[in-house]
């Protein structure tokens, strides 16, 4: 099959099962078995199956197995979420819930949204309580500090309580910076209003794509979101974006998913080029993409931009490790041992690690003209400066 | 006096498309990992369990519902309540 008509099929595909069409599509079953790859890789399985349902394509036993695992996974995240926020509204603890936890509550067919985790925002003054909360009704942590605490009840709940909605190390993280002081507080359990949480969501996804690709995943969620908030003071919206430059990125991905989720599939150039990234990044992107993006963005030439970016990657700033390793925010002295700690991590420890530094190596020129034209589009560059 | 059926707390019940689908949350999910799908009438009885009810508040219920017999209502409140201790669903 040639990438064009894979390309094309799976979007009619997505189309089709998000908006429950019968295109009339058919496959053959190893057709089935590729495309449930990609589904897999953009978290969209469950949109796949209501497409192969729609359009009488057979689905295998095992896919039907896959489904009703997702479809319980989402019954009892959901259920799991309504039950932390009873707990921490009894606390007296307020809590946003964020990304995910908010969105699948806009589409049509919830379970359409899968969720690898359930992000909730709280104070700073209230995680260790909050994670006392959750202990007491089963969860365990599994690791404290940076962007977020993190908590895991077996078999599949990952709760992330966030302490900050956009980390500090990235630009944007000034956009959401004294959200609490915004947040009406009449009720524990808190809501963004429908503008600031849309301009989150682009925001999110643009972190993501900066740091190595967002999947097309996220233009499911704008099109739901937009499809029932139909009033959105876009005045507001579109002022508050121009002064962070996320005007364009933001525009170009409406257009896009206005097109596609309206049975329009005659792209233009560049949305095809941002559909083509989109669709070789998957849910949150890939090394080679964020190699690619993080080399470019040194402005040398590839070799030497390959190696100011590895040693950024192996040797962060302060502030970054500080989020890292609570320790070292008060004790900056500690900087040294915590940079050899990381370095034994990297060499001896992590695969997640010597894959990222392989990617750093396999970055060719190619690829960065892909991140310049990306750049270029979109209007974004960095999500550090 | 007649016993007070109560489904155990940490269980809910919620649609999905045409079915009804039960699971555990909070301190129940530790020790209760599975997923019990029932039909309309199931999820009726069941959200009446919730509150507690006697044998024969669910067959009274059951019949002002639901267009049955007496003796099928009865059948299916007492095949139903066995599924539900089988499964230590209830208190």
């Amino acid at each position: 099959m040639d990438y064009q008509t894979y390309r094309d099929t799976f979007l009619k595909l997505y189309y089709s099962g998000v908006n429950k069409v019968n295109l009339n599509i058919e496959l053959s079953d190893e057709e089935t078995e590729i495309y449930l790859k990609l589904a897999k890789f953009h978290s969209l399985e469950m949109v796949l199956y209501e497409a192969y349902k729609i359009n009488n394509i057979k689905i295998s036993p095992e896919f039907n197995k896959l489904h009703q695992q997702l479809l319980y996974k989402h019954v009892t995240q959901i259920a799991e979420l309504n039950e932390i926020s009873n707990h921490l509204s009894l606390n007296k603890i307020y809590h946003l819930p964020l990304k995910g936890s908010v969105l699948y509550a806009y589409y049509t067919d919830p379970s359409l949204r899968t969720m690898a985790d359930l992000d909730i925002l709280i104070q700073e003054k209230d995680l260790n309580k909050a994670g006392e909360v959750l202990k007491e009704i089963g969860y365990s942590v599994e690791q404290i500090g940076g962007n977020h605490d993190v908590y895991y009840k077996k078999p599949f709940m990952n709760i992330e309580l966030h302490r900050q909605m956009i980390s500090q190390d990235y630009n944007t993280s000034k956009v959401f910076a004294n959200i609490w002081d915004k947040i009406d507080l009449s009720n524990y359990h808190c809501k963004l209003t429908n503008e600031d949480f849309f301009i989150y969501i682009i925001l999110h996804a643009g972190k993501h794509f900066l740091l190595g690709g967002a999947g097309l995943r996220f233009l499911m969620d704008l099109y739901f979101y937009l499809l029932k908030e139909k009033n959105l003071d876009f005045a507001y919206i579109n002022q508050k974006l121009e002064e962070i430059g996320y005007d364009t990125f933001t525009k170009i991905f409406i257009d896009i998913e206005t097109k596609l989720f309206n049975g329009n599939f005659n792209f233009n150039e560049d949305e095809l080029f941002i559909l083509d990234y989109l669709i070789k990044s998957g849910t949150y992107g890939t090394y080679e993409h964020s190699a690619a993006i993080g080399i470019e963005n040194e402005k040398e030439k590839i070799g030497k931009g390959k190696t100011k970016f590895f040693f950024k990657r192996v040797f962060p700033s302060y502030s970054t490790m500080a989020r890292m390793y609570p320790k070292l925010a008060k004790h900056k002295i500690l900087l040294p041992y915590y940079y050899i700690k990381r370095i034994f991590k990297v060499i001896f420890k992590s695969k997640t690690y010597k894959e990222q530094l392989r990617s750093i190596n396999n970055v060719e020129e190619k690829d960065l003209q892909v991140v310049k034209k990306i750049q270029n589009i979109t209007k974004l560059r960095s999500i550090n400066e | 006096m007649n016993k007070i059926y109560k489904i155990k707390e940490g269980f809910v019940v919620r649609k999905i498309g045409d079915s009804y689908v039960v699971v555990a949350v909070g301190k129940r999910s530790k020790d209760f990992h599975g997923v019990i799908t029932l039909n309309e009438t199931g999820a009726f009885l069941f959200e009446k369990l919730i509150e507690g009810r006697t044998k024969e508040d669910l067959i009274k219920d059951l019949l002002a519902e639901y267009d049955v017999t007496e003796e099928n209502a009865n059948k299916d409140v007492d095949n139903f309540l066995n599924n539900l201790i089988k499964g230590d669903l209830i208190l």
